[in-house]
């Protein structure tokens, strides 16, 4: 147990004492010491008294109801109705199915990806110019263009899929666009309201 | 409504009963709007931070433990609650001469006889809102809320040796003010 130089009990181990944080030893220790220190139970009653002045303060009456403005801030936040929950899932799911059927394509995709790519359009060492150098910037852009990208050749090599294909995937788009549109309309916007009457 | 207990109330509200959760504000809308005015001391930032409070308890019901009480949980939270908020914004210390935003007395009754008692106590007010925040949230929960020590560390997620610490700061600071 820590304890001041003197022997006497130091202000935190009083301060423990008080709240009742020592062991039983501790406790009985600091206990038999105050018995017989006049110093000691002096301090303590002056903690004593720190804590009866700081428990004084009385409760504050409140003079509005909270509950109204507390329960319309819960309306306005619910979570979506389970009929919307659901159908926000079926959207996933569509978009998953969407992207399943496409998947085929992914190497037309990445050709056209590749081709974009060939296009260099402007070089790091370009991205600081001056007004000057625009001019001869956009030249050897355009001059560029033919080089980098030949469309028949890359429109040719792409794998269209089917006409039944094609529209599966437009219906889904649809229902998906639909599906948001009632998602939309049906949940009220997240706002952050006035917490104030 | 409000012949159910607490427990019960809170059971309803986890279903979606927002009227349950209504009575358990009717409860308990004194006593958190006094941990936040304690700790804020003005009492449109205190009503404000007890309805913030309860919205971050209604959201948080599904964690709360029902073989416990509600009123400590709520009051818990609204501690710290209001110690998030102490920290976000820009740190205001009161000083001991300060005018407060000062919230009516529970007790009127002899309003002559009161001043002195009310003055003493918006002294003492004032020195604990001279205090740094998170010293202010350790004298609430310890002397207002009587929580231990290892509750209060719980509670704040601080060390056990931190809540000794920023008691006793806390508590030798305001020594120092209220002799002032």
């Amino acid at each position: 147990m820590r304890r001041k130089s003197e022997g006497h009990v130091s202000n935190e181990i009083l301060e423990l004492y008080l709240d009742q944080e020592l062991g039983a030893n501790e406790l009985s220790a600091v206990g038999d010491h105050l018995e017989e220190c006049a110093l000691c139970q002096a301090r303590l009653f002056e903690l004593t008294t720190l804590f009866q002045a700081i428990e004084s303060v009385p409760d504050s009456s409140l003079d509005r109801n909270l509950s109204p403005v507390v329960l319309s801030l819960l309306q306005s936040q619910k979570s979506m109705p389970k009929s919307l929950r659901i159908l926000a899932l079926a959207e996933v799911l569509i978009a998953i199915s969407i992207v399943l059927l496409i998947w085929p394509l992914k190497n037309s995709f990445s050709q056209l990806a590749a081709a974009i790519r060939a296009v260099e359009i402007f070089s790091l060492d370009n991205l600081i110019f001056t007004f000057s150098e625009l001019g001869d910037i956009l030249s050897r852009f355009l001059q560029q263009v033919p080089v980098g990208i030949d469309l028949p050749p890359l429109l040719s090599s792409l794998v269209l899929p089917s006409f039944a294909w094609m529209a599966i995937i437009l219906c889904g788009a649809l229902v998906c666009l639909g599906m948001n549109g009632l998602l939309l309309s049906r949940t009220k916007p997240w706002g952050r309201q006035s917490r104030r009457d | 409504m409000k012949d159910s207990s607490d427990r019960d109330l809170v059971l309803y509200s986890r279903r979606g009963e927002v009227e349950a959760f209504g009575e358990l504000i009717q409860r308990y809308q004194k006593s958190v709007f006094n941990v936040c005015y304690r700790m804020l001391g003005e009492q449109w930032e205190a009503e404000d931070l007890a309805q913030e409070t309860f919205i971050r308890a209604y959201l948080k019901l599904e964690i709360f433990d029902l073989s416990r009480p509600f009123g400590p949980w709520i009051r818990k939270v609204a501690a710290n609650n209001c110690l998030n908020h102490l920290q976000r914004k820009q740190p205001v210390m009161y000083e001991l001469d300060d005018e407060l935003d000062t919230a009516p007395s529970a007790d009127l009754r002899n309003p002559e006889s009161q001043t002195e008692k009310a003055e003493q106590t918006e002294h003492i007010r004032r020195a604990i809102l001279s205090l740094p925040a998170h010293y202010r949230a350790v004298i609430e929960l310890r002397h207002y809320q009587e929580l231990s020590y290892a509750e209060i560390s719980e509670t704040l997620k601080i060390p056990l040796s931190d809540v000794k610490s920023h008691l006793h700061r806390a508590r030798r600071t305001l020594a120092k003010r209220l002799t002032e």
